[in-house]
């Protein structure tokens, strides 16, 4: 007869679940039924039967009620415990603040990365329909690039609110655009936009006075913010009767106040302080033909629509209506805007505000990290001191489990304190992180959701770090434990030093990344943009200053204090006007190569100090040079004309002018794109922003003369100015905040793993007391003894940095491959970071092992 | 009046046991129940309606001695209660009573 023992695992199933008082004779009944079925059906079959009869069993009666390993006496173990952990804290104060510390601090950053992302992600939200509210966008072919655009036509909402039951309401909206409002005495620009009727409607601003749906009906008719109603109608505005009042906006237009609505959340992504009947701009202006794309539109679609399927649908709308024309309209959930709306080459891609903010979501993770394994390191080499507590408690009886539940105690209590400290501690920290990052976000918009997920937060930290050293701890054998000479085992010792080692990479990389985003700030503020940024001031040109521009021109320049003064179409720096529509005799190109364009005045090259090349620049004695062109080196490689100057260009279909010089390439996008093929042509009639080179040392006197002569010509426009290079610093503003949160998080980092160097080194230098003490005596240094007692920390160092330089290369060469000009990661960068890692350790660890190597010896040995 | 609230199942359980007077643990009232009615019982089902029995107070149970077949489990043997003695009379009656109320013809459809 063959192997007739039945299968363990229905019967340890059955011990598992069944009460223990039933458990002997049922478990005898089985195996009675099992024997015989064995005989009578085989053994297969019988094994398969018993399995099946032990399922059966699992059910309510049978079933053990719910134990878990906790004793009867759970509170008073818990009182015991939590006594026992507080005494052990607060008799190893510099453990215990060390943990402390370094859990507050990571959990501050993380609790602050995470109301960022939900301030972020809370981003249009607010509006009642907004999953039903979409905007339509285009994608536009420009060779091989697709570019996507936001503007449409007027006549295309005519034709989807027509032709497309599905759409519900649709608003057309211009651009956020600046207006001067005026009332009696009180006059300034202000930011507004105009829009379509159902505005109001479709998107749930706060309105507290007027009717939604009528707000913006009539032609002529304006909303404005509480902020712009207080500040033109006074505090007590809301008493008085302000709807039906006239406000004055631009120069001559009245528009009627119809209503007031509360100031936009910052989570807003249009931004405005009022709204304008959108007839006011289309006034005067041909705007409403298929030749035109100014608007902005958004669409409110009926419940369940298939968004895609009218995405489909619309797409080809404006070609079949404008010749040679290729646009793909499509429907883009207007929730997305802020965070996902980014596409390159026609496809939806992340944008640099979710890069970041999922780069610091991993920072922060990887900070938390950092402080769990301090706490998992000095709780493993804490081991030796409580070996013998552990052996004597086992001696005692106490089971694995409770021994676990002991020290877990002790490390959630430890995690409770910190939790509770960066609780507190967070809103006093919270402008320091707005004022890195340039929110404004506040702890009223804090939900209990938020308090949820700090909690958990608090308690994957806590399981994080105390699960391993509880489970560690707990499974010292007694007689181990109780033996004079315990040495940790050496699997923990590897697990700690794997951990250094992460820990030390995480910091490395964090140094790294820092050092090289401030490296490309510098690079980008740094470097020649062949063109001079420093002490140009500009304002926009309009009105009065427009049609009186030469005279005003020469007023300005009559102060000692302007060196000279042009005008130009674009901001030199960002020249995002392109055109299909050139050609020169013998062109070699195709139809997709597009050149940029700006329009200026005489002087542009001397304002903007932007070096010739070749030729000459425009001459203003010679009148026939309106029709002359400048064009940089990157246009006259693309021409290949072997002499340029004379050459004849055509541009917007008929404009025909002469090269009359070569600029040097001046960085006239910014630094993510390459300089290209760019075409100045003279024209001070086109131009709309004025630019003025300062005297170095009276800029003071150049604003106060230039406000002076600026109210003398449009005393009706409130004056405002812009420095050209401070325009330029906006441009990287993404990367301003990225390199001060690097900088703040690499420094909380690297003080997170100081703190876990020093207890480290601390309680190996405890432990080693009695050794050091005896080699003193036999003669050793102290220089001999702080190398002893470094070397393993040292060595790990080394391991942890030459880890992390092949990794950081990876990381980094991404991020600065965005940029067209970039800094180098050379040699000395890595040489910094190490040097930087290096001290570091050195300096956490040397001032403890320095007190020990000083130490007298009689001290620790006089006790033997 | 006094009320037994007992199902079909814990009706047959109660008389297998009575039947098998003093001989009665899992195996063999399984199987006795399994011989005579020709139902399969699952160990679970009935392990579950003894216990309930019990609980009710018209079973009550002995270990005997480990025996080798068993592996050195013990056997679990149930016997009636006074109680569950009326139980199943006072159904059993029941059941008669209404038979014999039950019209002739109606037997005769």
């Amino acid at each position: 007869m063959g192997d007739t023992s039945p299968p363990k695992f229905p019967l340890k199933l059955l011990r598992w679940f069944c009460k223990p008082d039933y458990h002997s004779d049922i478990e005898g009944d089985l195996l009675e039924l099992f024997d015989r079925r064995v005989e009578a059906v085989g053994m297969k079959k019988a094994k398969w039967l018993l399995l099946k009869d032990v399922l059966l069993l699992f059910r309510p009666g049978i079933i053990r009620s719910i134990q878990l390993g906790f004793p009867k006496n759970m509170t008073t173990m818990l009182k015991h415990n939590l006594r026992l952990s507080w005494r052990l804290l607060n008799k190893q104060r510099t453990y215990t603040a060390i943990n402390i510390f370094g859990l507050t601090l990571s959990m501050i950053i993380a609790m602050f990365v995470m109301l960022w992302v939900q301030n972020e992600k809370s981003y249009d939200q607010f509006h009642k329909n907004i999953n039903n509210i979409y905007k339509v966008l285009g994608h536009y072919s420009f060779g091989e690039e697709i570019i996507t655009g936001t503007s449409v036509t007027y006549p295309l909402a005519e034709v989807l609110q027509e032709n497309y039951s599905e759409v519900d309401k649709l608003v057309l909206t211009s651009n956020e655009t600046t207006r001067v409002l005026q009332h009696e005495e009180i006059k300034a620009r202000e930011n507004g936009l105009f829009a379509g009727a159902e505005f109001f409607e479709i998107f749930s601003w706060d309105l507290l006075k007027g009717n939604k749906s009528e707000v913006l009906l009539e032609p002529s008719t304006v909303v404005l913010s509480t902020t712009l109603a207080e500040k033109y109608f006074g505090a007590e505005w809301s008493a008085k009767e302000i709807i039906g009042q006239t406000i004055q906006i631009g120069e001559v237009e009245n528009y009627r106040i119809t209503g007031v609505f509360a100031d936009l959340p910052n989570n807003s992504s249009l931004q405005f302080d009022f709204v304008l009947s959108i007839d006011g701009y289309l006034r005067n202006r041909n705007y409403t033909d298929w030749n035109n794309s100014s608007f902005q539109l958004y669409l409110l679609l009926k419940n369940q629509v298939d968004a895609a399927g009218l995405s489909a649908a619309i797409k080809n709308i404006q070609n079949q209506h404008i010749q040679g024309f290729t646009s793909k309209l499509f429907l883009h959930p207007y929730k997305d805007i802020h965070l996902r709306s980014n596409f390159e080459n026609g496809v939806l891609t992340i944008s640099r505000e979710e890069y970041y903010i999922r780069g610091f979501s991993i920072v922060a993770l990887l900070i938390i990290f950092i402080s769990s394994i301090n706490f998992t390191n000095l709780a493993i080499a804490r081991s030796m001191q409580r070996a013998k507590e552990i052996g004597i408690r086992k001696i005692v009886g106490a089971k694995r489990i409770a021994l676990a539940g002991q020290f877990l105690s002790e490390y959630i209590l430890l995690v409770v304190l910190a939790f509770i400290l960066s609780v507190v501690l967070l809103p006093f920290l919270l402008p320091f992180f707005n004022s890195l990052i340039e929110k404004q976000i506040a702890l009223t918009d804090f939900s209990y959701k938020n308090f949820l997920a700090f909690a958990g937060i608090g308690l994957a930290t806590a399981l994080l770090a105390g699960v391993y050293p509880a489970l560690f701890l707990s499974s010292i054998k007694i007689m181990r434990g109780l033996k004079s000479f315990f040495r940790t085992d050496k699997r923990a010792i590897l697990l700690r030093n794997g951990l250094v080692v992460f820990q030390l990479i995480i910091s490395t990389l964090l140094i790294l990344g820092s050092i090289t985003v401030y490296r490309q700030l510098k690079y980008i503020q740094s470097k020649d943009l062949g063109l001079d940024r420093e002490q140009v001031l500009f304002i926009r040109l309009e009105g009065a200053l427009r049609n009186n521009y030469e005279a005003f021109k020469n007023e300005i320049l009559k102060s000692p204090s302007i060196k000279s003064a042009t005008s130009t179409s674009q901001n030199p720096l960002n020249i995002s006007s392109t055109t299909h529509s050139f050609s020169w005799p013998g062109i070699d190109r195709t139809p997709d190569d597009y050149i940029h364009v700006i329009t200026v005045d005489h002087d542009f090259l001397n304002v903007m100090d932007i070096e010739l090349h070749a030729g000459r620049n425009f001459e203003k004695d010679r009148v026939s040079d309106t029709l002359k062109y400048l064009i940089n080196e990157r246009l006259l490689k693309y021409s290949g004309f072997k002499d340029p100057i004379g050459q004849q260009i055509t541009i917007w279909k008929g404009s025909v002018g002469e090269v009359v010089g070569v600029v040097k390439d001046f960085h006239m996008l910014d630094f993510y794109s390459a300089i290209k093929p760019t075409l100045i042509r003279l024209q001070p009639e086109e131009t709309r922003w004025f630019f003025m080179r300062t005297e170095k040392k009276s800029l003071q006197e150049a604003i106060n003369h230039v406000e002076t002569v600026y109210k003398d010509f449009n005393p009706n426009s409130p004056f405002e100015y812009r420095f050209l290079d401070e325009s330029f610093n906006n441009t990287y503003r993404n990367e301003q905040v990225v390199s001060r949160l690097a900088l703040c998080f690499t420094i909380f980092a690297l003080i997170i793993s100081c703190l876990g160097l020093i207890g480290l080194v601390t309680l190996a230098g405890e432990q080693r007391l009695k050794e050091v003490s005896l080699r003193k005596i036999l003669g050793a240094s102290p220089a001999k003894i702080m190398i002893l007692l470094s070397r393993d920390l040292v060595r790990l160092v080394f391991i942890a940095f030459s880890l992390a330089v092949p990794f950081s290369i990876l990381l980094l060469r991404e991020w600065l491959n965005q940029f067209s000009y970039r800094v180098n990661l050379d040699f000395a960068v890595f040489a910094l970071a190490g040097a930087c890692l290096f001290l570091m350790t050195l300096f956490s660890i040397s001032w403890y092992t320095f007190r020990v190597a000083k130490t007298n010896p009689v001290q620790s040995l006089r006790l033997e | 009046m006094e009320q037994y609230k007992i199902g079909e199942f814990e009706e047959l359980v109660l008389l297998t046991v009575g039947v098998l007077h003093g001989r009665a643990y899992g195996v063999s009232i399984k199987d006795e129940i399994e011989q005579r009615l020709g139902r399969q019982v699952s160990v679970g089902a009935l392990q579950i309606t003894l216990r309930r029995l019990e609980k009710k107070g018209m079973l009550k149970s002995f270990h005997g001695e480990s025996s080798q077949p068993r592996r050195g489990r013990p056997k679990l043997f149930f016997t009636i209660t006074p109680y569950g003695k009326r139980a199943i009379e006072y159904t059993h009656q029941t059941r008669n009573e209404l038979w014999n109320a039950l019209p002739q013809f109606v037997l005769n459809l």
